[in-house]
């Protein structure tokens, strides 16, 4: 019971999967303590703070004298779109995330720096032109539109997107 | 061999960790950069921003929502030649008006929030970056958190960020050159966050009339990029692959493919497009457009090209280590 | 499924009169809320006041809530009226900035030593409960470690987790299970000692 619990809390439930899971709590409290603590411990992770403090317990007792809500289920398409969508997106394995690890030897070879030595002609900065906007933009675009945003700013991609997209038009 | 996995799971978890001494400020300066990452994608905000890089200098403003429908941002450039982009979830509009072109992409198969999540590249950053604070200035009128992000290695460059205390989100940014020098810089000059701020205000604007205008689909096409057909020889250390997909760079030629690998700060795409024959020969070598550098070769009748803000040498090995599988 | 989806089978059993299962709800989000009302109400015993108060409006709305927005999005709006009205019922000032209006304006990671109307108490259990958490988690095997904190830190599902894990998911399920049956272990004796949590 534990176990479904927990994937509960992290909604890995199928909906009709959860009943039994919701009576268990009704009748066994040592089970909802372990839900607290549970979510105690993402709120420590994630430095909610005030991990001190539990307003569990007042609040239920505040509510023992609420009478019980019956409302009609009213479920929408639009909610469950969206977990299906990233379902179907994961299965799929398009965002591919992997090492690629090699040996460690392979980044001594020295053939490195004769490579680049073989570049360092004529132009002070040492053989590096400057981009023609025109062969590189379209480029340019795509690796923008798909460097991850792990940086504000729409990643600081969209921001360099718009300024690249206006050289080549002066 | 690979990167010691207990290495870098024990790492992940260290933004988390009350350690003591070097461990607890690395930690602790993390947690600005993930809270800046986070404070981006979850705030509303809408602000002028100056950006800068090499004899570029321009002012637009941005405006950033999520909500119920997902997450919206638009750019305008507010002096110079006027563009604008509009992302909305995964598709992204570029809006060129002297070109009288307007550029789309669906980023392929993506889910519905980044990829990359920031407190999981704590481990990837502090992997490839020390990460310190320095002090607090204010920045646009907002009291901000200096934060130093320093290379461990010449693969990368460095960046300065300044932090918004309170919102904890980013209002300065520098990339930092080999030599110290700043590559670009984006500052806020103005900034709201919170709202009220609608989803009207992300339409383009109504200069952008696009009715006769070519409108170009950026061609990306879901799948896994031609992995079987090339091998990577040289790996970066500190990158990892975070997409791959099939992709026509000009309109009606072959497909080609792209990669993009991520060390968590920078980016790196390498594209490997079929050489067209009949036409000449591009150029290729080293070349540099300020914050984002670029390396192509050309490798079995295909065109290689090795793009990200990284040095040259991290171009270049990864470019070089680049070969046509044999079968 | 995700967070809002998850949430909303919360509130559909407790629509379905369950009133138990609100109890869940708020475990779930009451540091949260009380963050936030704490912006306003500075006084930490007053603050959980207000907090519990929040809890019972939203209960008591709860019936005519349809799952437009998110749970939270809906209880913070609660949150955040009940604070205000709490501030001039009882003849303070309530701050005008936009800020303190906008929920993403929560701010993250602070230390909790900034809230200086706490008591020493609370403190240091919040504290003390940080610290056990954090050597409960360097305890922690590898993998159980890396799970759970791309679960409850990074808030990947678990099919994200998956695939960045390379694991299936079953090995998912139980990896995030045992990492909280493991702290949860070495948290219990701390937090026997705190208020109650039997509900």
């Amino acid at each position: 019971m534990k176990n479904e619990f927990s994937r509960m809390l992290d909604g890995d439930l199928d909906p009709h999967a959860t009943a039994p899971v919701f009576e268990a709590i009704k009748g066994d409290a040592e089970l909802r303590r372990t839900w607290s603590d549970y979510q105690t411990i993402g709120s420590a992770l994630r430095h909610e703070g005030n991990l001190g403090c539990d307003l569990t317990l007042r609040v239920m007792t505040a509510l023992a004298d609420e009478p019980t809500i019956l409302a009609p289920k009213l479920r929408t398409e639009r909610s469950w779109q969206r977990p299906l969508a990233a379902l179907a997106a994961s299965a799929a394995g398009v965002a591919v995330v992997s090492w690629i690890a090699f040996g460690a030897n392979d980044f001594a070879s020295s053939t490195r720096a004769t490579t680049v030595a073989q570049l360092q002609p004529s132009t002070s900065n040492g053989g590096i032109k400057p981009a023609a906007q025109r062969d590189i933009q379209e480029y340019l675009l795509a690796h923008q539109f798909n460097a991850p945003t792990s940086r504000p700013q729409g990643g600081t991609q969209n921001i360099r997107m718009v300024s690249a997209s206006g050289q080549g038009g002066r | 061999m690979r990167m010691s996995y207990s290495l870098r799971r024990s790492l992940l978890w260290l933004t988390v960790a009350i350690l003591p001494s070097a461990a607890l400020a690395q930690g602790d300066a993390m947690q600005w950069l993930v809270r800046a990452s986070q404070a981006a994608q979850k705030l509303a905000y809408t602000g002028v921003f100056m950006y800068q890089s090499g004899n570029v200098a321009e002012t637009s403003r941005i405006t950033h929502l999520v909500d119920g429908a997902g997450e919206a941002e638009r750019l305008e450039v507010l002096d110079g030649s006027p563009r604008e982009v509009i992302r909305l979830n995964d598709e992204v509009q570029c809006y060129l008006p002297e070109k009288r072109t307007v550029i789309i992409e669906k980023r392929p198969g993506r889910r519905s929030f980044p990829a990359l999540l920031p407190a999981s590249f704590g481990g990837s950053v502090g992997e490839n970056y020390v990460v310190k604070k320095g002090g607090v200035v204010r920045v646009a009128g907002m009291e901000s958190q200096a934060i130093q992000i320093e290379p461990r290695d010449d693969l990368r460059y460095g960046h300065q960020w300044w932090v918004d205390t309170q919102s904890g989100l980013l209002v300065k940014a520098s990339l930092i050159g080999e030599h110290g020098e700043p590559l670009e810089t984006f500052v806020f000059t103005e900034l709201r966050i919170g709202g009220p701020i609608d989803r009207e205000m992300f339409k383009p604007n109504a200069r952008m009339k696009t009715r006769d205008w070519h409108v170009q689909q950026s061609q990306a096409i879901a799948g896994k990029a031609d992995d079987d057909a090339w091998v990577f020889r040289y790996a970066l250390p500190g990158f990892r692959k975070v997409s791959g997909m099939r992709r026509q760079i000009h309109g009606d030629g072959p497909a080609g493919s792209h990669w993009v690998f991520s060390d968590g700060m920078a980016a790196i795409s390498v594209f490997i497009d079929p050489l067209v024959s009949q036409k000449e020969k591009p150029e290729t070598g080293l070349f540099t457009m300020g914050a984002v550098n670029v390396y192509k070769r050309i490798v079995s009748d295909a065109l290689v090209v090795v793009m990200g803000d990284v040095p040259h040498t991290a171009l270049q090995r990864v470019g070089d280590g680049i070969e046509a599988r044999h079968k | 499924m995700g967070e809002r989806e998850a949430d909303q089978l919360l509130v559909e059993r407790v629509q379905a009169g369950d009133k138990q299962a609100f109890g869940l709800l708020v475990a779930k989000y009451q540091r949260r809320l009380l963050r936030l009302v704490s912006r306003l109400v500075k006084d930490q015993a007053e603050a959980e006041d207000v907090a519990q108060e929040a809890f019972i409006k939203a209960y008591r709305a709860l019936a005519n809530f349809r799952g437009d927005s998110a749970f939270y999005t809906w209880l913070y709006r609660i949150g955040i009226n009940t604070a205000k009205n709490w501030l001039i019922a009882n003849g303070r000032r309530v701050p005008t900035s936009t800020d303190v209006d906008s929920e993403e304006a929560e701010s993250y990671g602070e230390n909790d030593l900034l809230h200086d109307t706490d008591t020493p108490e609370r403190l240091l259990m919040s504290k003390q409960v940080g610290e056990v958490v954090n050597q409960a988690m360097a305890g922690l095997p590898d993998e159980l470690r890396t799970a759970i904190t791309l679960r409850e830190i990074d808030g990947l599902s678990y099919e994200e987790i998956s695939a960045v894990m390379e694991c299936p998911i079953g090995t998912v399920r139980s990896r995030i299970f045992r990492a909280r049956e493991a702290i949860a272990l070495k948290l219990r004796p701390l937090l026997d000692t705190g208020p109650d949590r039997r509900w």
